[in-house]
């Protein structure tokens, strides 16, 4: 087999380390990191959890104000529309939460996020005047 | 500064929740090795050196690589690990720096997706005047004179000669893979040694 010139053997080197630490077995590589802590390494996993607070907050603060820009459209429309958009059975299975959300106060905004049912209502309430503007 | 998210934002949170320190900490430093290896591989074809990247190159792109999974621009798929992915990003960023550097001397290179683990023996371009052919000689020199003495060492810079990897090395060497991968600590030690007692 024909012998390669010095930089591509230097550069098939370089490409078995890749190879051999693609493969590396995990537990090992956390073994050699607590017997010799990487400064870099904890310095990132430092900004990673920055970085990862910083995106669950902004997320947070765009689904509550999705959720409130869509009670103010809701709203305007009127409970009694709304209630013409559902059938009679799930108006009696939703009629415990309309009573929740005709009691909305802005006090209660900040709570919304939390209510996993009103945010469900909310969903089934949009979903029915999207399909009746259809 | 607000961060946008892109498509898959919702689909890694869902894998991210799952993670802890200690897998963060392993895809991090796996990560960070092969940063490592490919900026070494692509400095001897002139391009990466240091000064063409505005912070430290290795923080660099170790950074774009759990930023751009963690806010969900690039997909982390089902079939790799955390390091895996995050070695893809990596790679596909550096990769993008080269074609930068080369771009401006070579016609525009057609992109074609290579997946890393077809790349890891990227072909290098042929050394250009007796100077650099000289050069490369000389550190393979040193590479066999720290390695001199260790017969697995040697067959493996002999492989390396021919174009083996990984595998036909492993084969031609009678060990597994696994067992292979053991003499990647030994050759650094012995570089490592031998650039010191060179000082």
């Amino acid at each position: 087999m024909a012998t390669l010139n010095a930089k591509q053997v230097l550069s098939n080197l370089y490409g078995l380390m890749m190879e051999m630490n693609y493969h590396r077995n995990d537990e090992e590589v956390l073994a050699e990191l607590e017997q010799t802590p990487d400064t870099q390494i904890e310095n990132h996993l430092l900004k990673i959890r920055q970085i990862t607070a910083k995106l669950k907050a902004q997320q947070n603060k765009y689904r509550f104000e999705k959720a409130i820009e869509q009670i103010r459209v809701l709203k305007e429309k009127g409970i009694e529309e709304l209630k013409r958009l559902i059938n009679p059975i799930e108006q009696e299975q939703l009629i415990p939460l309309f009573r929740k959300f005709e009691e909305l106060t802005s006090e209660d905004e900040a709570a919304i996020l939390e209510d996993q049912e009103l945010l469900h209502l909310l969903e089934i309430l949009k979903n029915k005047i999207d399909d009746n503007q259809e | 500064m607000i961060m946008e998210v892109g498509k898959y934002y919702n689909a890694n949170q869902r894998k991210i929740a799952a993670l802890n320190d200690a897998d963060w900490k392993v895809a991090l430093a796996k990560c960070k090795a092969h940063i490592k290896w490919r900026l070494k591989q692509r400095t001897l074809s002139g391009a990466h050196s240091a000064s063409n990247l505005g912070s430290e190159p290795v923080d660099h792109y170790l950074g774009i690589a759990y930023e751009k999974i963690l806010d969900g621009k690039w997909e982390w798929k089902d079939e790799y690990t955390l390091s895996q992915q995050m070695i893809r990003v990596a790679n596909s960023y550096i990769s993008k720096e080269v074609e930068k550097a080369t771009s401006a001397k070579v016609e525009a290179l057609q992109i074609i997706y290579k997946d890393v683990e077809e790349e890891f023996y990227d072909l290098a371009a042929p050394p250009g005047d007796d100077s650099e052919v000289k050069e490369f000689e000389t550190r393979i020199l040193a590479i066999e004179t720290a390695v001199a003495g260790d017969e697995e060492l040697e067959f493996m810079i002999e492989g390396l000669k021919e174009g083996k990897k990984r595998a036909d090395i492993a084969e031609l060497l009678g060990i597994g893979v696994r067992q292979f991968d053991k003499l990647r600590e030994k050759i650094m030690r012995r570089i490592q040694n031998q650039k010191s007692s060179s000082k």
